[in-house]
């Protein structure tokens, strides 16, 4: 299966439209001189693009796939209606079945497991809702762990458990050699 | 058999010489109170670097005093009937209230003197004021004064008549006409375009910076009779960095304009050789995404430009903020695949070309149709000029973006397929 066509059946929920828009890429560099992550760190937006156009499958190895912080800010603004951001989602499902996932991504993966949260509620948190006049602990997992069970039930028949490589056991991620 | 024109543009006005001097009578309509449409805000032409003056001016010359040629200024057509060899136009031709021909010697500049109302002078992009009687150019045609009543006291509150009483060619009382002609035998629309307006891409904080302008304002200041008188000033300062943005409002579907402008590439090159001969130690750069320079003499031109000293970075401008005095763009260089800032004095916005924001009515009017994009349909990719509806051609940019040599070409061969189509019907 070519890039292209493995990028359309990651990103079928978004629709062929979105994400075969990155063939359209005229490489103008909008997005990179746009990207608040590049700024700081050595993700190249238009260079992602570039090397999906080319069908260069080291694109999915490569850790700057996850320097994104889908802030949207270059979808917003290219001018060839390229949906960045949704394309490097569809990119990053098939980077994390290949074994290719950060570690800091595993690890917000594990705390849903955990929590049912990407970010669990802290004490502070706590305190600031509770000065807000909010009820201390919000309607979600934390209030109904119950609902936990749901989303478990969800992680194992997805096999989203064994992308992350999560160990029921130790209730923690196992050790990945990098790739 | 009569010939009608819309548009005093260069390919309105070669369109009009030609049909006259085949020996056709012409009516030409143009909605401004001056020939020259946006040619004439434009100072000198690319790769030749001649004065677009020398050129116009006598353009326009020939065309209002050619004994075939009937000119309709500040003039709009509102209705057409009819068909191939056979139309019948109403024009509206709306009052300036003054009457030239009454004018004596320096009495303009009397009334222009007298006048109390200052408003932002359209030719210049706002750079200075105008009065409410005014000229609307350094060389106009017709030449002289013409009031604005939208901004004129006297038809806002009847307080003000002091320009009647220095110039005896005011005549408040003037009423509009509507004019008909008939025994049009074809229409050749020649209507030009509207410059993007930056403010749709609000990343560039256009309407923020006072040195971030668009390429036009920057034209203005390239002009020995302009607001600057030809010096490059920007908030009472000559700037000593200069960045030149391409593809303002050009092949940007965000803005509904999926299209290149055509003309920004080189008149950007040439607004850069221009600051550099007149600020010859300016750091000066070129933000681009591809460079298109299609046009005979235009690469030779582009390498010209590039001795200057003038630095080309591929990648567009990604956003712009301000810091202290400075103006700072911010853009990708994509052949080094860096990003890049570049802190300036002054960032110019080469801003593209849009459809006129009024040529949907126009269409109506006439019964033609407008692409996507909002540009007349011409009938085929082969056969620019005329369009489904038989009889009514259409040149320059109102068909789509093009520089001026290009503008007249067509406004020639509209002419040409004009010409033979009213042959036709006399035979």
């Amino acid at each position: 299966m070519s890039l292209k066509d493995e990028i359309e059946e990651c990103g079928e929920i978004l629709g062929k439209d979105t994400v075969d828009s990155f063939l359209v890429c005229m490489q103008c560099g909008k997005c990179t001189g746009s990207c608040p992550s590049g700024r700081i760190t050595s993700y190249r937006t238009r260079r992602i693009i570039n090397r999906l156009q080319a069908g260069d499958r080291s694109v999915l190895s490569d850790p700057d796939l996850w320097m994104c912080t889908t802030c949207y800010t270059c979808y917003e603004r290219c001018p060839r209606e390229v949906r960045i951001t949704d394309i490097i989602r569809a990119v990053r499902n098939i980077a994390a079945r290949e074994g290719y996932m950060s570690e800091p991504h595993r690890a917000t993966a594990s705390f849903v497991i955990k929590t049912g949260h990407g970010v669990p509620i802290n004490d502070e948190t706590k305190k600031l809702r509770k000065e807000l006049g909010l009820p201390e602990v919000p309607p979600t997992t934390h209030k109904y762990p119950e609902a936990l069970e749901s989303i478990r039930k969800i992680v194992k028949k997805t096999n989203f458990d064994k992308m992350v490589g999560f160990d029921w056991d130790t209730m923690s991620l196992e050790k990945r050699e990098k790739k | 058999m009569k010939s009608l024109v819309i548009g005093g543009g260069p390919a309105g006005l070669q369109a009009s010489l030609d049909l006259a001097n085949a020996g056709y009578d012409v009516y030409l309509v143009e909605q401004c109170f001056s020939l020259g449409g946006r040619a004439v805000q434009i100072v000198k032409n690319y790769p030749s670097l001649t004065f677009i003056k020398d050129f116009m001016k006598p353009l326009m010359d020939d065309v209002y005093n050619h004994e075939k040629i009937t000119v309709l200024t500040n003039s709009e057509v509102i209705g057409v009937d009819g068909e191939a060899g056979n139309f019948k136009v109403k024009v509206e031709k709306r009052p300036t209230y003054v009457n030239l021909e009454e004018c004596k010697d320096e009495s303009c500049a009397k009334a222009m003197d007298v006048c109390p109302v200052e408003v932002p002078n359209e030719f210049n992009v706002g750079l200075d004021k105008r009065k409410a009687i005014f000229a609307p150019f350094s060389y106009s045609v017709p030449s002289g004064c013409v009031i604005d009543e939208k901004s004129c006291l006297h038809f806002k509150d009847g307080s003000c008549s002091k320009c009647s009483e220095v110039c005896g060619g005011i005549n408040f009382d003037e009423k509009k006409e509507t004019v008909e002609i008939d025994d049009i035998g074809s229409i050749i629309v020649a209507t030009g375009f509207d410059p993007f307006d930056p403010n749709l891409r609000p990343e560039l904080a256009y309407d923020k910076y006072k040195n971030v302008i668009t390429s036009l304002e920057f034209e203005r200041m390239l002009d020995e009779n302009g607001p600057t008188k030809g010096k490059i000033i920007v908030d009472g300062k000559e700037p000593k960095s200069i960045v030149f943005a391409h593809c303002i409002g050009s092949r940007d579907k965000k803005v509904d304009n999926p299209y290149c402008s055509r003309i920004c590439c080189m008149y950007t090159a040439k607004e850069a050789y221009m600051a550099k001969e007149k600020i010859p130690d300016a750091t000066i750069a070129v933000s681009y995404i591809d460079m298109r320079a299609f046009g005979k003499g235009y690469e030779q031109f582009y390498e010209e430009v590039q001795k200057k000293q003038v630095l080309y970075r591929r990648g567009v401008a990604a956003e712009i903020y301000g810091n202290g005095d400075k103006v700072v763009l911010r853009a990708e260089d994509t052949l080094l695949s860096e990003p890049y800032e570049f802190s300036a004095d002054l960032i110019v916005l080469a801003v593209g070309v849009e459809p006129r924001s009024d040529s949907a009515k126009l269409a109506n009017v006439l019964g033609l149709q407008l692409d996507d994009c909002g540009f007349f349909v011409e009938k085929n990719v082969y056969d620019t000029c005329e369009t489904e509806k038989d009889g009514v051609f259409i040149a320059g940019c109102c068909q789509g973006p093009k520089d001026i040599p290009d503008s007249l070409m067509q406004g020639s061969a509209a002419a040409a397929k004009a010409i033979g189509l009213m042959q036709r019907c006399n035979t």
